[in-house]
């Protein structure tokens, strides 16, 4: 066997490596993917991520994504997928939306290959008005996401809106702009969360002096009381 | 099964998705399916008269020679032109363009490093004014279709049976040396013959001209005529061995000193060490803005770098002096020695140089790298 990344020969080190491990990538190359339990509130729903987006991952989604690399697929939840289950149990996937041409192109939905190993029922009822890549776009357009509901499709009661990534949260946004929080219980999970959403994520307290002491050294004001936060003009 | 486009054979690298078979081997250049015949790209035609060409100085008689052998020879067979370094092999294989751009046909310039291919571009674009060449390496894809196409190893998955004549300039070069996906990328990027310019063929080519399917022709002579510079060895402990180099970089002062290492962390030791008694540049493959250095380094005229292997190859400083640090160092093989060595001395105004090797204990490369290049020496003085 080898790494499905850096074309390695597998070798375990340790008992429960050499006993039990079947991750299909080598050790370095998981190593550099760094695994961290993210939960977080997006627009009021709970979000929960599993991976920080640095360029090892980023990476390897490309190859998976863009190089079609459908052999990448199991090594996204590798290990973290039983615990998925039993977390998001009586839950339906909702995928988010792929251009339709690029799924024809790769042969597969590249989301759905992904998250299979969860064991939950998949369905993909969203669609996009102008089938255009983010790439394509101006960053204000990106922010402008306007996704529509299939025909026919009926929602069930628990949902799971899930994703590769999660960079602006645009396509998110709109696709809960579409669901009724009152009818549906809903809660978002990414595989990968970028730095600029982990920023964004809201402080525990004992950070909060942390920030303001680092705040008042970039402005060279002087802060009164440990916990107070700075007054803006 | 074969992969149609990187020819390999080992099926462990074979995945079968939803859509077929396809390689894993060569991913990073997009799937490639096992069953589909891979299609020849659409280039547009070559463009009348750009097979006229103009070098800045004649050659000389036996570059002639050579030239006018290629350029009969490369029609029925791959060719291995084995050159010194600073032999003028880019002026050598004009000709062979010229002659094939005349007819119509496609010529590709595949180079492993990215820097020589911008540095060979503006050269290529002098010596062919009326054609259009142009270079695509990593930054530079915008444009990918010309008359003359001068590309980096890795962009040739692009040019799938497009080129009639592919010149692969240092095969024996990283990354090119020992990638069986870009061996194979360059096999299906042909459908014509392939020209091998080097001045350090490695093993394998060497095995095709014992078999008879590589014509292999030999210039051992610099176009200036004077000997290729012979490395001088110094072997004593490190502390000794700096003084030494601090003692030739002085001897030099006025003219550009390259101090090869062997590694990077080497490097950014050697420049910072240097930099206590003058100014010194590093330059590793990690260095962000290597152009821009480069760039410097040759305005400056009597700067001092210290650089790694990345810049063995396809550089041209003008009255070059080399030293190389650790030269008996696992990382330098023979190749990298002579390359390293033939930095100097490259250009009509300064055809001499200096070359220094530093080592701590034995080497028998670099023994054998001072031995090749003497050997070359006394060719080229039996052939004038």
């Amino acid at each position: 066997m080898r790494c499905l990344l850096c074309d390695a020969i597998l070798e375990r080190s340790g008992l429960y490596g050499t006993l039990f491990s079947d991750d299909p990538l080598c050790e370095n190359c998981r190593k550099e993917w760094q695994r961290q339990d993210i939960h977080m509130r997006f627009e009021g729903v709970p979000l929960y991520g599993t991976y920080v987006y640095n360029d090892a991952f980023s990476k390897c989604l490309i190859q998976y994504k863009e190089c079609m690399d459908e052999a990448l697929a199991p090594v996204f939840l590798y290990g973290i997928a039983g615990q998925l289950h039993h977390r998001y149990h009586g839950y339906t996937v909702l995928l988010m939306p792929s251009s339709a041409a690029k799924i024809k192109e790769r042969g597969f939905h590249h989301l759905e290959k992904m998250l299979e190993p969860m064991g939950l029922p998949i369905l993909d009822p969203f669609e996009k008005t102008d089938d255009r890549s983010q790439k394509e776009k101006h960053a204000d357009e990106r922010e402008s996401i306007v996704l529509r509901l299939k025909e026919g499709i009926v929602l069930p009661k628990k949902i799971l809106l899930a994703d590769d990534t999660i960079t602006s949260g645009s396509t998110l946004r709109a696709a809960l702009s579409l669901l009724d929080q009152r009818r549906h219980t809903i809660r978002i999970y990414t595989v990968s969360v970028n730095r600029s959403q982990l920023a964004r994520k809201l402080p525990f307290p004992w950070d909060i002096a942390i920030i303001n002491k680092s705040a008042s050294a970039g402005k060279k004001e002087a802060v009164h009381g440990k916990f107070s936060f700075q007054v803006t003009e | 099964m074969q992969c149609p486009r990187c020819k390999n054979t080992d099926p462990s690298y074979f995945y079968k998705g939803s859509k077929g078979w396809y390689c894993r081997k060569c991913i990073v250049f997009q799937r490639a399916m096992l069953e589909e015949e891979e299609e020849a790209v659409s280039l547009a035609d070559v463009k009348e008269g750009s097979g006229e060409y103009l070098l800045q100085y004649p050659l000389t008689e036996a570059q002639k020679s050579v030239a006018m052998e290629c350029a009969e020879v490369m029609r029925h067979s791959d060719v291995l032109l084995h050159c010194v370094c600073g032999a003028g092999k880019t002026e050598l294989v004009t000709a062979s363009i010229a002659a094939m751009l005349k007819e119509g046909k496609k010529v590709g310039f595949a180079i492993p490093r990215r820097q020589v291919v911008l540095e060979l571009r503006e050269r290529l674009a002098q010596y062919f004014p009326h054609a259009h060449v142009i270079a695509v390496c990593g930054g530079h894809t915008g444009e990918t279709d010309g008359d003359l196409i001068i590309c980096t190893t890795h962009q040739l998955f692009r040019y799938t049976k497009a080129f009639d004549l592919l010149i692969l300039d240092e095969p024996d070069a990283f990354p090119y040396r020992g990638s069986d996906v870009l061996h194979g990328i360059a096999e299906t990027a042909c459908r014509g013959h392939r020209i091998y310019l080097t001045a350090t063929p490695d093993e394998e080519m060497k095995a095709r001209v014992e078999e008879g399917s590589l014509h292999v022709l030999t210039l051992y002579a610099r176009p200036h005529g004077k000997p290729l510079p012979v490395p001088k060895i110094l072997r004593m402990p490190h502390v000794f061995g700096f003084v030494c180099l601090l003692k030739w970089l002085k001897e030099h002062a006025g003219k550009p000193r390259m101090v090869f290492v062997p590694t990077i962390k080497a490097a950014r030791w050697m420049a910072w060490l240097l930099s206590l008694w003058m100014p010194c540049k590093c330059c590793t493959s990690r260095t962000s803005d290597k152009d821009q250095v480069m760039e410097e380094f040759r305005n400056e005229k009597d700067g001092v770098i210290a650089c790694t292997s990345v810049l063995e190859r396809g550089i041209t400083v003008p009255d070059a002096q080399i030293c190389v640090w650790d030269a008996d160092s696992e990382i330098f093989d023979e190749a990298a020695l002579v390359q390293m060595a033939g930095r100097a001395g490259r250009t009509m105004t300064a055809p001499e140089g200096d070359v220094l090797f530093l080592c701590r204990s034995y080497s028998s490369l670099a023994y054998a790298c001072q031995k090749q290049l003497e050997e070359a020496n006394a060719y080229a003085v039996s052939f004038v």
